[in-house]
């Protein structure tokens, strides 16, 4: 039974409004970067914690978890704790809030003051709070949730409560069980498979593979070659969302039509196309699939001239009116005394946590090479995943990174290597999904295949028997120790207090002393501004950059020599214990620096200025010294150690037209997406205009779910830009330096509860 | 591909995509609709299987992961 048909006594899907909640509680929530709707939910969520702009107030997030996350990373009160502690702790919350019985506060807690703080601080803001629990959290974590979200008045403020969006809510384990025990028992003569990976992803114990080949007639449709289209009869090649017609639901229930950008480039077809054959359709065309049922639809529903609605639907993206309604629903009376009956599960000594990966999510990003080589926002990782332990445990167990261990669970084993992660629950191993693919391409023979150990029965989390050293290690490539900018006071922060006293005392009065006279920029003054408090650490604009900037793919073997070529990176910052550390993300583009130590090494000139303020780099001219990335404080520069663009084997369509694509040999860096810049000049100039603000904007700044980065014309002292700079907490990166970085970083603000000891955060 | 519409039992899997969107406006998904929960198909997924069964195909059932 789900929570939602335990509580409701039906399926409800939840809509969040972070800008209306002043409290977060995330139990350990993937609101801001898994969820549906997540994109929308962490710029409501950034947007109110940016106490420069809403008059010095910001919301207080509280986190518990297991294992890291995004959210839990901002979190100004965090606690890392087993999953049986967290339905613990969620039980004592309960019974504070008034939520449930009383005797639920007398269990012994460790984290009693702590909670005790946070349920007062939850009551006194009652309407204005909300509690989140991430999509792994057991069904009585997720009951609990809704019923203190209900007794905090969140219903109808901070969450709505709508019907389900997707298209077959309920247990997907029970349906693909159910299909395997059909499978096994002959009744399945014909499988048409579209788009999932059975075969990599099923539980073990379903045996997929071995039924899917007794099935007489199957066929996958299938992007890529994978191990589910290698086991079926029959392939077929699927298209990509940008390649045919469609359409979706988005988390609110909108409806859009998805137009392609491109005709299939290897003559791919969509599902809809498939299922169009299979009713006797031999030709179907899928604009003419999703036309027609529209038209249909559109009058039935007396939407008027069907013209007029489609070509309408198409222009604005979305179809009109089609949000869910919020319904109006109540716990059951019952819910609560369901769950008093029942007791704690036993505690494993070690307990596995089966979580889907940053980057290759479930296996279906495995062959996209950004992805892989993305570095994960915690442990930096690149091109493999690794079990990941927390500092005190791995102490215990002797362990350390690269140690390869074996983890035998009660009916399989496997073996991986160890990355002590801070942050992480004691006696907590997270196995990260989606790695450990046979056949995928870049991805083949990457990682270990947590899957194979992931039972039906156990999809989250589950006992492990015993993890043993095999004495063996693994090298990880995992970029946290490069580019290190060591003793050096990069993030600053404060209390919200403090800001709002004197916010002098979290960014001292910058120092503008220098010998010389000060360039002039009279015309614009290109700069950025990076507001920590925003970032959530979700490396969309590094891949956003990789993408735009034609970056290359170098393999793991280059990021282990310290050659990744990102041109952005997210540096992850830890403070305090090791065990609940305080967390932080700081993205580290070039820094533009209007005195700029690259340049003056230079021997060839091949790294100038020019008259707006821009770090330029001419590659013709640059004959690989390297001077100026060893004289670079900020460490963002990269080289060319091989011609990793010429070895990146990738179709001509895929590269940027619009950016060089640079050799072996030369050095590279941010440009602010300097061609972004002249295209917007030039066609300011065609035009006869100025550039407006916001008109040039950087593929990191895009992306930005958060809106975290602004970039613009400094010399505008309207633009948001400038704007953001006058901030009191605005700060550069190495100040007492003197390089005078056109990028400059607002500073990281926390809103601690006072009624929690620090040493608990 | 006829020889498909022959066959007597077809199980189709597909992932968390419907045919085809549903409209909230006319929705057949309303808070009184009955849920998967309730022992019935959700309407894309009986979408679906009404007509591959009117298509020809018998015993159909649609499995999401």
């Amino acid at each position: 039974m789900t929570a939602a048909t335990h509580v409701y006594g039906q399926a409800v899907e939840k809509l969040f409004d972070l800008g209306k909640a002043d409290r977060i509680f995330g139990i350990e929530s993937d609101l801001t970067s898994a969820s549906p709707g997540s994109l929308a939910y962490a710029r409501q969520f950034a947007a109110a914690r940016r106490p420069t702009e809403t008059g010095g107030r910001m919301s207080r997030v509280y986190a518990i978890e297991s294992t890291p996350t995004l959210l839990g990373a901002k979190a100004d009160h965090r606690l890392a704790m087993r999953p049986d502690e967290i339905v613990a702790a969620l039980r004592c919350l309960a019974g504070l809030l008034g939520a449930g019985p009383g005797e639920w506060t007398q269990a012994e807690n460790a984290h009693a003051a702590w909670l005790k703080a946070a349920a007062d601080d939850l009551n006194q803001n009652k309407g204005r709070a909300l509690l989140h629990a991430g999509r792994e959290q057991a069904v009585e974590v997720h009951v609990l949730t809704d019923v203190i979200n209900h007794s905090l008045g969140a219903h109808g403020s901070t969450i709505n409560l709508i019907a389900p969006i997707e298209a077959m809510p309920g247990s997907k384990q029970q349906s693909i069980s159910e299909l395997a025990a059909d499978m096994a028992s002959g009744k399945v003569d014909t499988l048409i498979i579209i788009g999932p990976n059975p075969v990599y992803d099923a539980p073990p114990e379903l045996d997929f593979a071995a039924r899917l080949r007794g099935v007489p007639f199957s066929v996958s449709l299938a992007r890529y070659d994978d191990e589910t289209e290698v086991a079926c009869k029959w392939r077929v090649p699927a298209s990509h969302e940008y390649e045919s017609w469609s359409d979706a639901r988005a988390f609110d229930g909108t409806v859009t039509i998805l137009q392609p950008q491109a005709r299939p480039l290897y003559g791919g077809h969509s599902g809809h196309e498939i299922l169009a054959v299979l009713l006797g359709d031999s030709s179907p065309d899928s604009y003419k699939l999703l036309r027609d049922f529209w038209q249909q639809r559109a009058q039935e529903e007396n939407r008027g001239d069907f013209d007029d609605f489609w070509h309408k639907a198409l222009q604005v993206g979305i179809v009109a009116d089609t949000a869910a309604s919020p319904q109006s629903l109540t716990p059951k009376a019952d819910t609560i005394t369901q769950l008093q009956g029942t007791s704690a599960a036993a505690k494993p000594a070690l307990q596995a946590l089966f979580r889907a990966d940053e980057g290759n999510w479930d296996g279906r990003y495995a062959n996209n090479p950004w992805l892989l080589e993305m570095p994960r926002a915690f442990t930096r990782l690149t091109w493999d995943n690794a079990a990941l332990i927390a500092p005190g445990t791995a102490r215990r167990l002797g362990l350390k990174t690269g140690d390869v261990v074996e983890i035998a669970f009660a009916k399989a084993k496997l073996k991986a290597p160890v990355y002590v992660l801070p942050g992480q629950a004691a006696d907590c191993v997270t196995l990260p999904l989606g790695w450990g693919r046979t056949v995928s391409g870049l991805a083949s023979g990457a990682g270990f295949n947590a899957y194979a150990a992931r039972g039906a029965d156990t999809a989250w989390a589950d006992g492990i028997t015993s993890l043993t050293r095999t004495g063996e290690t693994f090298r990880l490539a995992t970029t946290q120790d490069q580019d290190r900018v060591l003793g050096r006071d990069l993030v600053l922060e404060g209390e919200l207090d403090q800001f709002n006293s004197d916010p002098g005392k979290i960014v001292p009065p910058k120092k503008t002393e220098s010998l010389y006279p000060p360039f002039q920029y009279p015309d614009r003054a290109w700069a950025m501004s990076i507001d920590l408090d925003s970032c959530i650490g979700c490396q969309a604009c590094v891949v956003a950059c990789q993408a735009e900037n034609n970056v290359p793919i170098v393999g793991k073997d280059q990021v282990l020599a310290g050659r990744a070529m990102h041109w952005l990176r997210i540096d992850r910052y830890y403070s305090g214990s090791a065990d609940t550390p305080d967390i932080a993300f700081e993205p580290m583009p070039c820094m533009h620096c209007e005195q700029a130590p690259c340049e003056v090494v230079c021997p060839v000139h091949a790294t100038v200025h020019d008259h707006e303020g821009l770090n330029l780099m001419v590659y013709n001219r640059c004959v690989g010294t390297r001077f100026c990335s060893n004289n670079c404080p900020y460490k963002v520069r990269r080289f060319n150690f091989y011609g990793y663009a010429n070895e990146n084997d990738r179709p001509a369509e895929s590269w940027n037209p619009e950016v060089t694509v640079r050799d072996r040999g030369v050095m590279e860096k941010c440009t602010y997406c300097i061609q972004r810049i002249r295209t917007t000049q030039i066609d300011a100039a065609k035009g006869d205009r100025k550039i407006g603000d916001g008109e040039v904007r950087t593929a990191c700044q895009q992306s930005c779910p958060t809106q975290a980065i602004v970039f613009g014309d400094r010399n505008d002292r309207d633009s948001a830009v400038a704007k953001r700079k006058a901030s009191p907490i605005d700060y550069v990166l190495l100040d007492e330096l003197n390089t005078r970085p056109r990028t400059s970083y607002t500073a990281l603000i926390r809103n601690r509860n006072p009624a929690i000891k620090n040493s608990e955060t | 591909m006829r020889t498909l519409m022959l066959a007597s039992a077809v199980a189709v899997m597909a992932l968390s995509q419907a045919a085809f969107a549903q409209n909230q406006a006319s929705n057949t998904q309303a808070a009184s609709q009955p849920s998967a929960n309730s022992g019935q198909t959700p309407p894309a997924a009986q979408q679906i299987q009404q007509d591959l069964k009117k298509a020809g195909f018998t015993d159909v059932k649609v499995v999401a992961e």
